[in-house]
């Protein structure tokens, strides 16, 4: 396996990924229609690197996180991990691969057991990681704790116990407890204050470094997915309307889609004449891709075509893939 | 690794830690605010001494208080009046020098018939609670945590087999009921061989046929509940134990296996809950076993309405154990009960009213004490109902 990480950069590629949930309706809870939660997306994520998945609340960023981890079935697609198809794999063929991808939650207050000791929620991890000695576990354990910036006699308090940051550093440490290599980070820092959003970051960042990880970064804050991601995946109503790096992004972005997100940022230097823009959105309606451009309803260039044409992607630079026709036009500003 | 630590020193809170208070504390500091529950849990706690004491005492050929011996000398004494020590012989002086409780129409001791009948009253509420409970657990968690998957024909079959054959077999059909098992076994075989021999989509019609999803395992398992709810509980005990010898034992299991379907919803709800929040998603993704997960991080997360509904449990359990005795089906008659005293005492209601207002009284203070603390741990235990009052 380490060949194939070593002559190939990338460690998950997804490639038109497919989650459709039904609605049932009626006696015999028919299925009536569907919910396309995710449409045909496809990333990639390099070693070591960040990918930042962002867009509304409901547009399917945390399907795809479930699909990824394999904690609901994908309807269609692959997902690529360090090359190797897992979308099939069964869950006795996924258990070695399970401890390479995990996840960190957006609720610190939901996501550890609230009967478990913090040490005793870690130590699931480190028994998994095939650590069985007592002093092994203990010793992984201080370590692991220190790593995430907690002291080591925590291990023995209960998650209620903690504040919010303090229950996400442990959610990290748990984490980190199989050796992963890729995290999967589910808007990590969205339930948290501002001060502990910065330290929450830096530690993810740190870690990043130290021990290579890879991470999709879930988010609705542009402002946290600028600092943290090498690219950035811009997701409307389950699918993917603009995958640029963040750079290219943030100075040249070309789907309206990510125009609004950009102007939704608030800014103390800018003068705020962007409200128009902030419509309220209508969701729930998730569009057939035979019926066009599935932001044709908020989008102010919309037109004829949008409302009738399957949309693909359109290349408009290096790794820069925008889910609009009209990337042509001179000038990106006409529209705001 | 040594300036792996170094540089993660920049990030190390110093943020102190809360003063330690384990969850019984906390449990602790919330329920003693409520003074009806904890004077239920007093009651509680005396009533189990009570009932480990009457076990001791009136045990044995020479039990220390002896529920069973007549002295017809002494009979209807009203209750502390001392013993007509002229009249008894030596062995039938009582040890206590008084009749706490009074004597009944045959000159027994109420006092030790109490006794004797608070440790069979609190082994049925415990034994039957403890049943109910345990089938709660098990078919709720089923229906919470299985509950979406469907039931194959081919495991129809199975099932259908399997219910057969025992059956017979109960019925001393002994070849009738091994045909059958073996049955059963060959589907078992033939379910095993589909799934390895092909993939998903590979099948043939008849593999497919066998795998032809009928109704989920929810709606079994919750439907058996609502048509177990449909019978008129104490009715259907009395049925039971007409066609069962009488035995302490019976009423145990029979009140045991006809009051679990509360325990079963309330599991299933909670399991419904806990399966989609994140640290049992966390637990999936860090690959533990289904096992596991149930074991280690629902059940422990789900027994706290569970304990709540059982502790009132107990209490409804005692009180169909003393109507079942009162009306003669309960524990057979030498063994007192609660019960069978009030019974037997209803005939001298005007001659003699302690023998009906001794047990009487007694259960009402310990089903209400049992509601009063269970609604107390309700009221701890679930942090909704806290907040609105």
């Amino acid at each position: 396996m380490n060949e194939i990480r070593s002559d190939n950069g990338t460690i998950l590629e997804v490639e038109n990924l497919k989650k459709y949930f039904p609605i049932r309706r009626g006696f015999f809870q028919r299925i009536n229609s569907w919910v396309r939660a995710v449409e045909n997306v496809s990333f990639q994520i390099a070693r070591a690197k960040t990918l930042g998945l962002v867009g509304e609340s409901g547009c399917g960023k945390t399907t795809v996180a479930r699909l990824i981890l394999k904690l609901l079935a994908a309807d269609g697609g692959q997902i690529l991990f360090n090359g190797q198809d897992i979308t099939q794999l069964d869950e006795k063929e996924m258990k070695p691969l399970r401890k390479e991808i995990q996840i960190i939650f957006q609720d610190p207050y939901g996501s550890l057991n609230p009967r478990m000791t913090v040490g005793q929620s870690i130590a699931e991890g480190l028994k998994i990681a095939g650590i069985h000695s007592r002093s092994q576990q203990e010793q992984r354990l201080e370590k692991l704790l220190k790593m995430v910036g907690m002291s080591p006699a925590s291990s023995d308090r209960f998650p209620h116990e903690f504040s919010g940051g303090q229950r996400q550093r442990v959610g990290i440490a748990r984490a980190l407890s199989v050796e992963p290599a890729l995290i999967i980070c589910d808007e990590p820092v969205s339930a948290l204050d501002v001060s502990i959003q910065a330290q929450i970051i830096n530690l993810l960042k740190d870690l990043q470094r130290q021990l290579q990880l890879s991470y999709l970064f879930i988010s609705h804050d542009l402002n946290v997915v600028g600092y943290l991601c090498d690219m950035v995946a811009v997701m409307y109503k389950g699918q993917i309307m603009e995958y640029a790096p963040t750079d290219a992004l943030f100075d040249d972005p070309i789907h309206p889609y990510t125009h609004l997100l950009l102007s939704a940022i608030p800014d103390v230097d800018r003068n705020n004449d962007t409200e128009m823009n902030a419509t309220a959105d209508e969701p729930g309606r998730t569009l057939n891709p035979a019926d066009g451009c599935s932001f044709q309803d908020r989008c102010p260039l919309a037109e004829n075509r949008c409302r009738h044409d399957l949309i693909e992607f359109e290349q408009t630079g290096p790794d820069h893939l925008v889910r609009c026709w009209k990337t042509a036009r001179d000038g990106t500003d006409s529209f705001l | 690794m040594e300036h792996t630590n170094t540089d993660m020193h920049d990030n190390q809170l110093d943020e102190p830690l809360a003063p330690k208070r384990t969850r019984l504390e906390e449990f602790w500091r919330l329920f003693k605010q409520n003074r009806l529950a904890i004077a239920g849990m007093v009651f509680f706690i005396v009533f189990f001494f009570l009932a480990i004491a009457g076990f001791t005492l009136t045990r044995g050929n020479t039990p220390v208080l002896d529920p069973a011996l007549v002295r017809l000398q002494d009979k209807l004494r009203p209750p502390l009046t001392r013993p007509n020590l002229e009249r008894l012989r030596p062995h039938e002086i009582p040890k206590l020098g008084i009749y706490i409780f009074g004597t009944d129409d045959l000159g027994r001791d109420v006092f030790a018939r109490m006794l004797q009948g608070s440790w069979v009253s609190l082994t049925v509420g415990f034994v039957a609670v403890g049943i109910s409970v345990l089938i709660g657990i098990f078919l709720g968690g089923i229906a919470g945590y299985y509950g979406s998957r469907p039931i194959r024909i081919g495991q129809l079959l199975v099932l259908a087999f399997l219910f057969t054959g025992v059956v017979l077999l109960i019925n001393k059909l002994i070849w009738a009921g091994s045909v059958v098992l073996i049955g059963s076994a060959v589907c078992i075989l033939i379910s095993i061989q589909i799934k390895k021999a092909a993939s998903a989509k590979s099948r043939s019609a008849a593999a497919r046929l066998w795998n032809f999803k009928t109704i989920s395992i929810d709606t079994v398992v919750m439907r058996f509940v609502d048509i177990m709810l449909c019978f008129p509980s104490f009715f259907l005990i009395l049925t039971v134990v007409a066609l069962l010898p009488a035995s302490i034992y019976n009423i145990m299991i029979v009140i045991g296996l006809t009051t679990w379907m509360g325990a079963t919803r309330f599991v299933r709800a909670e399991f419904l809950s806990l399966r989609e929040q994140d640290f049992v998603a966390a637990a999936r993704a860090l690959g533990l076993s289904n096992f596991r997960i149930i074991f280690r991080h629902m059940i422990p997360n789900a027994v706290a309405p569970v304990l709540v509904s059982a502790t009132i449990g107990i209490a409804s359990a005692i009180l169909t154990e003393a109507g079942l005795s009162f009306l003669g089906f309960g524990v057979p008659p030498p063994h007192a009960t609660w019960g069978n005293i009030l019974s037997d005492g209803k005939r001298f209601i005007f001659d003699a009213p302690w023998l009906t207002f001794v047990p009487g009284i007694a259960i009402l203070i310990i089903v209400l004490s049992f509601n009063l603390f269970g609604e107390g741990l309700r009221d701890v235990l679930n942090p909704k109902l806290r907040e609105r009052n």
